[in-house]
């Protein structure tokens, strides 16, 4: 790799210091690199949100972010998220999914979402997820889990971090 | 059957959740593009700028000296490392003799811009993309046509080499005296309508990769197949392997929709190039290059007359439909099934459907959800819509006037296809209470100047079971069931999963069976060394064909199971029934299936006596209410079961901006019995949103020169959830009489009346201006052009 830059950061609450060319994307980093699969590319334009994945604690579409920007940043991805159970199990319960591919993102958008909102309505929800397509459920039933998975966790809320 | 049911755990009509469910949620599940070797090379395609032109030259020399290139192949090389890939459904052109052939690369000629003329190879996709940038293709760029007057125009450029014309086929479903009729009909409403083209667009796109193994001398395709089996036959072909010596491997997919049937040559070309460079080989398709895949592009002319009761005495269509060029797969054949899909769920005494279909430099069809069954029902729809406004009758009263009844079934239909059950009227009726028919009319009536609301309805009819004669494999489908030595079941189908959830239906009527819970089932999909030969994902053929057939493989092991029941417990097996993973036997005394599995396997003289081990099975299911003999007009039947659901669309339509907003969307289904309800709400609604981005958002677009411009989802308007309200449904079971376990397939439903209720809808909320809505889908601009005309009239 001709611009071979070493990048320090920590992904899933280990620190990670690798050598990287230089010209990588963050989904390519998680990816390709570190081998966490969980997080997709369908676009690679910033349009579908199945990269998504949390960037000190934000959700971000990782196709629109250079792994240099990860620099002394914390980076969760599903694979480390904690805190993600109760959904997890809504959108199994309401069938949130089917072929699975924008689920990890749909799920992390959610959990952004119910920490902020604890009780969305409808439109909230709708307006949290405009940025992750899905092509199978339509919504609605992604919609159900949200609401379900609200229901359950009462006022707690669902702030993300790693694992670890 | 019913034996079956009194015998059966209640597993079937539940809504199980998804097995494996948890493993999706986590990111657990791994697709293709995850499977890449980490030693895999990486393959970038140089496209043809150009929509039709000769190939000069293809210079590759700096290319090759790049950073991480392995190698270039361009079409010549390529011609001589492999056949071509032949076409899914042999099908030889005008004049040609021979069917089309499937060259991965361009050699001579390119027929459509985005066409692979080379394809460059390297360590990582990064260098394969930067290197196939400096590939230099020198083209004399030739004369194209861009439609289908052009195309079939005298002296026109005849797309494909070898053929005489670009006229590929036609189709005439005639009955009655329509001519006639439509003379002498007191009503008579003409109209025609323009479908631009829009794609399936799953969110995961094509991903190949090959790895040969030079050792065993043999391939293994792992990839983004929908139809494994079909891909090794052609594949194999291709590279000149037995078939046996090429394993197709599809693990979970994004998505499908059509769009990952065989016929890709990328599938033949990761094989041909791990072959040459003895390292597995990756094709990861760009969002871009997704989005070449073209298809419904078609323009109707309609005629409908009815007496003044508003009874439809004749129906008209005649279209034209633009397949681009023909490739190795199906897609170009869904106008063809378009056709005989008329007059759908109508009483049409006299009927007459032309279609033609015509080439030009346009990429290939690609197969989509709907399969051209959705035109039909647009088409249709919008016709009875426009009879209702001649007639100032309610389109709701004038559809239930003429709606088949249940009496009337099972019904022929013109182009031979058997409608096999239902309740139309029924379902009509309940889709206006579902969705407040009376409430939205009133509604409508009261909204303020300048709010344009409009109610919209949709009638749809989507034969599936898809079984032509020619297409391989067709009407059948097989499971292989086995127990092991510790009781453990797994079922293998030739049946895929597109990511629809099947595999839990399968589990369902098999745990059904055998008194086990669906989480108990193994099933085993999408791949061709595990599974029984079979057509994979298409016509919502999975529980429909793949699940008669692993239902009838649990019933034949299950009565293996009886006998070994009937040696251990001294019961007649007859009287054995099967329930919480026991055997029991009517006094009481019961067996688990476990130590019967393993008393089977290892004393098979008592406990296995009379029975033929191992404890497995193979069943086909083959479709029936097929007809391969024609009938008096010469037409065949080739579907076996007919769905059909009842759809109601809101809008309002901003009359500044010409903006569309979905107000609500309800929709009635009958798919007879459902396996699992939460699973048929899903595909239903999956296809409800489809069918309203084809209507409102959805369209592919070119310049002027055939080069693709929707070429992300900023410029292609996937349906979001903010373009949605709830959608409401309900779901009618009428058995068909032609299946055993009444099913009627539950993949496709939805599409093409969610489409037609929202174009409708939008036509209603034209009103006066609505004859002038002849393009589908309704985007702003054209909408926006309809209102600025009617304001200067």
């Amino acid at each position: 790799m001709s611009e071979a830059v070493t990048l320090r950061c920590n992904v899933n609450g280990s620190d990670v210091d690798r050598e990287v060319d230089a010209r990588l994307l963050l989904v390519e980093f998680v990816r390709d690199v570190l081998g966490l699969k969980a997080t997709r590319v369908g676009c690679h334009t910033g349009d579908c949100g199945a990269c998504t994945l949390l960037l000190d604690g934000a959700v971000v579409k990782s196709c629109l972010v250079l792994a240099l920007s990860a620099e002394e940043r914390a980076v969760v991805t599903i694979e480390g998220s904690n805190n993600l159970a109760e959904i997890q199990a809504a959108f199994v319960a309401e069938n949130g999914f089917q072929c699975g591919y924008c689920t990890t993102g749909m799920i992390l958008t959610a959990a952004e979402l119910l920490n902020k909102s604890p009780h969305p309505s409808d439109m909230e929800i709708r307006h949290a997820l405009v940025g992750n397509l899905c092509r199978c459920t339509g919504y609605d039933a992604i919609i159900a889990a949200i609401h379900r998975a609200a229901e359950r966790r009462g006022s707690v809320g669902y702030a993300v971090g790693s694992r670890q | 059957m019913d034996t079956d049911r009194e015998a059966a755990g209640g597993w079937v009509g539940r809504s199980v959740p998804r097995l494996d469910g948890g493993r999706f949620v986590a990111g657990e599940v791994r697709y293709a593009a995850d499977l890449i070797p980490p030693d895999a090379l990486h393959v970038a395609l140089v496209r043809s700028p150009h929509a039709r032109a000769r190939i000069l030259a293809v210079e590759a020399k700096e290319a090759r000296g790049m950073e991480g290139v392995v190698a270039v192949v361009d079409g010549v090389q390529a011609e001589s490392l492999a056949a071509p890939m032949p076409m899914v459904l042999p099908f030889p052109g005008p004049g040609a003799g021979r069917p089309i052939l499937g060259r991965a690369l361009a050699a001579g000629l390119v027929s459509f811009a985005g066409q692979p003329v080379a394809a460059v190879v390297a360590e990582s996709p990064h260098a394969a993309d930067a290197a196939a940038r400096r590939v230099i293709v020198r083209y004399e760029a030739l004369e194209t046509v861009q439609d289908t007057e052009a195309a079939l125009a005298e002296g026109a450029p005849v797309v494909h080499e070898g053929w005489t014309s670009n006229l590929v086929a036609t189709d005439h479903v005639r009955a009655g005296e329509t001519a006639a009729v439509l003379r002498g009909a007191p009503h008579v409403v003409r109209g025609e309508l323009h479908l631009r083209p829009s794609t399936a667009a799953p969110m995961e796109p094509l991903c190949y990769i090959g790895d040969w193994e030079s050792r065993t001398g043999r391939l293994t395709l792992t990839g983004t197949f929908q139809n494994p089996h079909a891909s090794r036959w052609l594949v194999a072909t291709a590279l000149g392997l037995r078939e046996s010596d090429l394993r197709v491997v599809a693990p979970a997919m994004g998505g499908t929709f059509g769009y990952k049937m065989s016929g890709h040559t990328e599938e033949a070309l990761v094989g041909l190039l791990s072959r040459l460079l003895g390292r597995p080989v990756a094709y990861v398709e760009s969002r871009r290059d997704c989005f070449l895949g073209h298809c419904r592009e078609q323009h109707h002319r309609f005629e409908i007359g009815a007496d003044e009761e508003g009874r439809i005495l004749a129906f008209r269509d005649t279209f034209v439909a633009d397949v681009g060029t023909i490739g190795p797969g199906n897609g170009w054949t869904m106008p063809l099934v378009a056709a005989t899909v008329f007059p759908t769920l109508y009483d049409v005494p006299n009927v007459e459907v032309s279609c033609t279909l015509v080439a030009t430099n346009k990429a290939p069809w690609q197969p989509v959800r709907g399969y051209g069954k959705e035109v039909a029902n647009l088409v249709m729809e919008r016709a009875v819509d426009m009879l209702a406004a001649q007639l100032h009758l309610d389109p709701a009263e004038l559809r239930a006037r003429n709606l088949l009844r249940r009496a009337d079934l099972p019904r022929r239909l013109p182009s031979g296809l058997n409608l096999d059950s239902g309740d139309y009227p029924e379902a009509l009726t309940r889709l206006k209470t579902l969705f407040g028919y009376d409430a939205w009319r009133a509604r409508q009536a009261a909204a303020a100047d300048g709010r344009r609301i409009g109610i919209g309805i949709g009638c749809e009819l989507t034969p599936e079971g898809g079984a032509r004669p020619g297409a391989f494999p067709s009407g059948f489908e097989t499971a292989s069931i086995r127990m092991s030595p510790t009781g453990d079941v797994q079922v293998a189908v030739g049946v895929t999963s597109p990511g629809s959830g099947n595999e839990t239906g399968i589990a369902q009527l098999v745990g059904e069976v055998l008194g086990l819970t669906p989480a108990a089932i193994r099933v085993v999909q999408g791949d061709t060394d595990a599974v029984p030969v079979g057509t994979g994902n298409a016509s919502s053929r999975a529980i429909l064909y793949g699940g008669a057939a692993a239902h009838l493989a649990a019933v034949d092991l299950r009565a293996k199971l009886a006998a070994c029941a009937a040696n251990l417990l001294q019961t007649p097996a007859g009287e054995i029934t099967f329930a919480e993973g026991r055997a029991c036997a009517p006094g009481g005394a019961s067996v688990t299936l476990a130590a019967l599995a393993l008393g089977a396997h290892t004393h098979p003289f008592t406990v296995a006596d009379g029975v033929e081990l191992p404890l497995e099975a193979t069943r086909s299911y083959r479709a029936r209410n097929i007809r391969v003999t024609p009938d008096a007009n010469g037409r065949i039947a080739t579907y076996s079961s007919f769905p059909y659901s009842m759809h109601a669309v809101a809008v309002e339509l901003d009359r500044g901006t010409g903006r569309v907003t979905v107000l609500d969307v309800a929709a009635v289904h009958d798919c007879g019995v459902m396996i699992n309800p939460a699973l048929v709400t899903g595909q239903l609604k999956g296809a409800i949103v489809m069918g309203l981005g084809a209507a409102l958002w959805e369209e592919l677009t070119q310049d002027g020169e055939g080069r693709l411009v929707s070429d992300r989802f900023k410029t292609y308007l996937l349906p979001r959830a903010t373009d949605l309200p709830t959608i409401r449904v309900d779901h009618m079971a009428t058995p068909s009489p032609f299946h055993p376990l009444g099913m009627k397939g539950a993949g496709e439903s939805g599409l093409g009346g969610a489409l037609a209720a929202a174009t409708n809808a939008v036509a209603d909320a034209l009103g006066a201006l609505s004859p002038g809505l002849t393009t589908v889908p309704a985007t702003p601009p054209r909408l926006m052009a309809l209102l600025a005309r009617g304001a200067a009239r």
